[in-house]
């Protein structure tokens, strides 16, 4: 039996702690024709620091193959797909497939928990071509990268992966990552799509319900700072600005990424990163061009009325994307059931209308050049 | 669920200049989609320059409508106004909450018929494009250069008489709406548009094409001819574009990447041109100066593959054309503009239509695309990736070594 199962009301859906501390969402989205199975793992308080720069991404290639390397081919042939990724605080899995196909999604999911059995040989491979990946890294990405590492040091390091750290790692490295990140108490199977809420739970307790695993510790809180100094970024263009971002559920976290989405929409050709999560982050406003950002300091009175109401219909619309598919509504369902299990996205819409001309100011200011991390990339 | 959307189109051309307009109703949507398709002139390179300018400048104020009104009605549903500009046409689009349709029509008639086109931001916009980095990979899906020295107001100006013309915009509404209410707004707004007659022009040489870029990344592409749902042998070209490319068991991601190891990046698209979706094999890898030899392989790896082809193959491509089609799976190679995959979202389900619609194939529903593929044998598809990969252009932009 789950130790806490808890229907909430007005949705249907339900959420599932069982003894081990593995974690259940599942959502019945009655609308849409495909089902989404997402096993994700929380990577809070698991090391990380420029010598194993990447290991959990390398990790997370490797797993995705599927013990035998069949998955793929399994899943393709009846129109589905697994795809992973990779973040500062959580490594995903997903499969997607016509509701119908729940069951090989489970399955699916299910072998994804096998123990890692990987050859050095087959390492260094995949260790190359994520080196072919970092080859492609964005603008964005790369300015973000450096405005979260100049903040958060070894904690804010991108979950990309270097060179160096890549070429050091060896499958007994990958599988101790793999055995603590995978622990119960730290993982979640979230389910959303058109299927039957009870049922699908029961099934997913079947496959979570036998893992053991060692006890980790909880994570220990992100801290950043601001850097004194502008951060340097050689061989990229532009210029950004990342905004010290509460978790969310944090009264100044909406009003935050309603200012930078309103700055986004302002700035033109500048992109907001963002990933949704309830630990402390950032908030990265990218630019191609130095010195556009300045505009953030130009602000009158009367540009950040407009602003306001066009951040606060913004910051709305984003909370609806978060759960207007069932890959969407997985995911951010899942992670915040395993950072903070009491939020509910849905409730955050309320929160929206409610932000105040003053907290949205507040917002703006930690993108202004006195409070946010200032970084110029330089060819 | 796409089966019960009440998908309608209207192609009303009883009269000159009455708007071509799709429709798609969907009853649970909570938003209301408008969208213009323009497709580009006949360009030179000045005109590629401008084409992008103008693309820049559209939505920056109308005579009726300051640029901060614009943004600010537009943005009432959460998502903000925008233009997508493609190498051959162009897409205007407002999102407006259910029940604003008409708020939604009025801003696109303004933006359409009467845009302001500043001058001070064309200069801006100019400066912007002309030094713009983009990342190998966007740069790759539009190789070409454009001639930005000398591009003025005027240009803009013009090339915006010649495109924005009452018969050439096709319009699409989605959402919720009632059977009707699409073509009715569109009818509204746009039935008595009249422009003056077009000048004639004359062009320059059209666009060079890219061959190098500063970033350390090379990109390959092997491009074949249009598609579209009335093409002749259309289903089997874009069935094998499924079975190429598309899926971590297509050719691509299992030769180039896995028994190769050439590249993180690899994919096939059907991307949207004014005359269907062309198939396009795209690898994008570190620069290394074997770039000739590395075209080659590519090309000849993925004819080594198609010759082993069996009856799985056939039924995985489809089984992903059916995943992307139906359900807009992540790695859909249908693109509606340069973003990226078509979503499921409203606003890509219209442009489906929409685009359908300019391309002159009628807003097909999705299913029927499906069943024309079906139909495809193994023999049919391995002919078509055959004649696909031996008769599609190259094209290489190779990039600075490190």
């Amino acid at each position: 039996m789950a130790l806490s199962l808890a229907q909430v009301p007005h949705a249907p859906r339900l959420k599932a702690v069982l003894p081990n501390g593995a974690s259940i969402h599942v959502e019945r989205m009655e609308e849409s024709n495909t089902v989404s199975v997402q096993l994700i793992a929380s990577l809070e308080g698991i090391a990380n620091s420029t010598e194993t720069h990447g290991q959990r991404h390398l990790l997370e290639h490797l797993l995705a193959k599927g013990p035998g390397k069949t998955l793929d081919k399994m899943l393709e042939t009846r129109g589905m797909l697994l795809t992973a990724t990779t973040t500062r605080d959580y490594m995903a899995f997903e499969v997607c497939g016509p509701a119908e196909e729940l069951g090989v999604a489970l399955k699916a999911v299910k072998s994804l928990l096998t123990p890692l059995e990987v050859t050095p040989d087959v390492v260094n491979r995949e260790a190359a071509i994520i080196e072919e990946e970092l080859a492609l890294t964005p603008w964005t990405t790369r300015l973000s990268s450096a405005a979260w590492a100049s903040a958060y040091g070894d904690a804010g390091l991108d979950p990309l992966g270097s060179p160096e750290g890549l070429q050091k790692s060896k499958p007994e490295e990958l599988v101790v990552v793999q055995r603590e990140a995978f622990t119960p108490s730290h993982i979640v199977v979230a389910v959303a799509g058109p299927v039957d809420v009870d049922s699908t739970v029961a099934r997913v307790r079947e496959i979570l319900s036998p893992l053991h695993g060692m006890v980790r510790g909880g994570a220990v809180e992100r801290a950043g700072k601001r850097p004194a100094e502008t951060v340097r970024v050689a061989g990229v263009d532009g210029e950004a600005r990342g905004a010290l971002m509460p978790g969310l559920g944090d009264p100044m976290a909406l009003p935050t990424l309603a200012a930078g989405l309103a700055l986004q929409s302002a700035i033109p050709d500048s992109v907001l990163v963002y990933t949704a999560s309830a630990r402390p982050g950032m908030a990265v406003l990218c630019s191609p061009e130095v010195g556009s950002m300045g505009r953030i300091e130009k602000l009158s009175e009367g540009d950040k009325v407009a602003l306001f109401e066009t951040g606060r219909s913004l910051v709305k619309g984003w909370l609806r994307g978060c759960l207007s598919t069932p890959s969407k509504a997985a995911r951010i369902r899942g992670v915040m059931l395993l950072q903070a299990p009491g939020a509910d996205v849905a409730e955050w819409q309320g929160d929206a209308d409610r932000i105040t001309f003053a907290a949205f100011c507040a917002g703006l200011a930690r993108f202004g050049v006195d409070e946010a991390t200032v970084v110029e990339g330089s060819r | 669920m796409i089966g019960a959307w009440l998908c309608a189109v209207a192609l009303m051309q009883p009269q000159p200049f009455a708007p071509k307009t799709a429709e798609l109703v969907d009853p649970n949507a909570d938003t209301v989609v408008v969208q213009a398709f323009v497709p580009a002139p006949e360009m030179g390179a000045r005109d590629a320059a401008a084409w992008r300018v103008l693309g820049r400048v559209l939505l920056l104020g109308t005579r009726e409508f300051s640029r901060d009104q614009v943004m600010r009605y537009g943005s009432q549903a959460g998502l903000r106004p925008i233009v997508v500009t493609m190498p051959d046409f162009m897409r205007v689009e407002f999102v407006a909450p259910k029940g604003g349709l008409s708020v939604a029509g009025e801003l696109l008639e303004a933006v359409i018929q009467r845009p302001i086109l500043p001058e001070l931001d064309v200069r801006d916009a100019v400066d912007r494009l002309a030094g713009s980095n983009r990342q190998a990979w966007s740069e790759a899906l539009w190789p070409v250069q454009p001639s930005w020295g000398g591009v003025k107001v005027e240009d803009v100006k013009a090339l915006y008489a010649r495109a924005f013309r009452p018969e050439r915009v096709t319009f699409a509404v989605g959402g919720a709406i009632r059977p009707g209410d699409g073509v009715a707004e569109i009818a509204k707004r746009f039935g008595s548009w009249s422009v003056p007659r077009a000048q004639r022009v004359r062009y320059d040489l059209p666009a060079k094409p890219m061959l190098q870029r500063r970033e350390p990344v090379s990109t390959f592409e092997l491009r074949g001819e249009a598609v579209s749902p009335a093409t002749a042998n259309g289903s089997a070209t874009m069935l094998a574009t499924f079975a190429l490319g598309v899926g971590k068991e297509g050719s691509m991601f299992r030769v180039l990447r896995e028994q190769l190891g050439l590249s993180y990046r690899q994919e096939a698209l059907l991307w949207p041109s004014a005359k269907g979706w062309l198939p396009r094999l795209m690898m994008a890898r570190r620069s290394r100066g074997d770039e000739a030899g590395t075209a080659k392989t590519m090309r000849d790896a993925l004819l080594g593959d198609v010759a082993t082809w069996d009856e799985n193959t056939r039924v995985r491509a489809l089984a992903m054309a059916e995943a992307s089609v139906l359900r807009q799976m992540p790695f859909n190679p249908f693109w509606l503009d340069a973003s990226g995959p078509m979503s499921d979202d409203l606003s890509d389900r219209t442009a489906w239509r929409g685009y359908l619609t300019m391309v002159g194939s009628g807003a097909l529903d999705e299913k029927l695309l499906l069943d024309s593929m079906r139909n495809v044998t193994l023999d049919q598809l391995q002919a078509a990736a055959k004649s696909l990969l031996e008769r599609a252009n190259a094209t290489v932009v190779t990039g600075k070594r490190q």
